[in-house]
């Protein structure tokens, strides 16, 4: 009896110290891959908690083995995006623009009842009153709801990253964003996020601490700092 | 990274102590084969029982002196295997009995090796 305590216990902290480690993100935005870690490491601690069939160290092994992949899979992501978007795959676009892409919804399994009701969810009854829906990596539905002056932030530096499909979408030139990066004399390595948001207005997030933050309204060419 | 260093510090760590443990493990198969084979055996065949009998005894000393560390590393149902089978062994050699005797040894010998053989890293065990 005592002995079954004693590795629930010891389990128990494995776990814990595993479910911290992993970070936040495993508990707030749950991705399908750390949903089934979550699960597996669940599994594999109550196949520990009888000592007659395997021994505590093996199951404490296990949850350290995935422990140790989750982490590792999440570092990388974070360096190599095309390796981000193979692990947690990338958001789909439903509707864009206000038209529905129905290749994507075909695509994702989603039918016309599924998205309205989802809509109907996220406050927005008529689909005419969305602008755009982007189905989320983690299968949560985000929606930019019908406006003048609305369009789709995008997102064209992230984690130092150039994001090449954006820039293009977004109509601005690599070469003007050099320019920009000289007029304001930042290295383009120092930029963390750069991103173009509704309004068409460009935000730079720079490191080290990613705080600071220099606009520019790319539709009047002028520069804040 | 610092979640990434402790992860492979965790994970370091049990490699160590498996690493750790097979060598030990394999220390001890290969005396106690050796005990078995080339004593308790040759005692049996000899009808030499009186000596059977101690260097069985022997065997179960360091099978219990293993057996404290091993608890924390292999499965319950191998080390209880392993118990029986000596404590077996130990009343078939007491009463004279070869057939039987050699039999259980025989059966030590295969459950000692399997410790080592079933936690090596091939394909075999992998699958």
């Amino acid at each position: 009896m005592i002995l079954i305590s004693i590795r629930t216990v010891i389990l128990y902290i494995t776990v814990l110290v595993s479910v911290r480690l992993m970070g936040k993100s495993e508990l707030s935005k749950i991705s399908p891959f750390q949903f089934v870690i979550i699960f597996m490491i669940a599994e594999l601690a109550t196949l520990s908690f009888d000592g007659s069939t395997s021994s505590l160290l093996y199951g404490v092994t296990a949850i350290l083995t995935l422990l140790f992949l989750q982490v590792l899979i999440a570092f990388i992501s974070t360096k190599i995006p095309n390796f981000n978007k193979l692990v947690n795959g990338s958001p789909s676009i439903l509707i864009d623009n206000g038209n529905i892409n129905v290749d994507e919804l075909k695509k994702q399994r989603i039918t016309l009842t599924n998205l309205t009701e989802q809509l109907r969810i996220k406050d927005c009854p008529s689909i005419t009153d969305v602008s755009y829906a982007i189905l989320e990596s983690n299968g949560a539905l985000s929606v930019i709801k019908n406006d003048a002056n609305s369009s789709m932030p995008l997102i064209i530096i992230s984690d130092g990253k150039l994001n090449k499909n954006n820039l293009t979408l977004a109509k601005v030139k690599e070469r003007n964003l050099k320019t920009l990066f000289n007029k304001l004399s930042i290295d383009e390595n120092d930029v963390f996020l750069r991103i173009v948001d509704g309004q068409k207005q460009i935000h730079l997030y720079v490191y080290p601490k990613a705080g600071k933050i220099y606009s520019e309204d790319i539709t009047k060419g002028g520069v804040t700092k | 990274m610092k979640q990434l260093l402790i992860a492979t510090a965790c994970l370091a760590a049990c490699l160590i102590i498996w690493v750790v443990f097979l060598n030990y493990n394999m220390n001890f198969e290969k005396d106690a084969l050796n005990t078995i084979n080339n004593e308790i055996l040759n005692n049996i065949e000899e009808e030499n029982w009186g000596e059977a009998f101690k260097n069985t005894k022997k065997l179960e000393k360091d099978w219990l002196e293993f057996r404290s560390k091993a608890l924390f590393i292999i499965n319950n149902d191998d080390i209880n295997e392993i118990d029986y089978s000596i404590g077996k062994a130990i009343m078939f050699i007491k009463v004279e009995d070869a057939s039987n005797g050699g039999g259980e040894l025989d059966f030590i010998k295969k459950q000692i090796s399997l410790i080592t053989d079933n936690d090596f890293p091939i394909i075999e065990n992998i699958f």
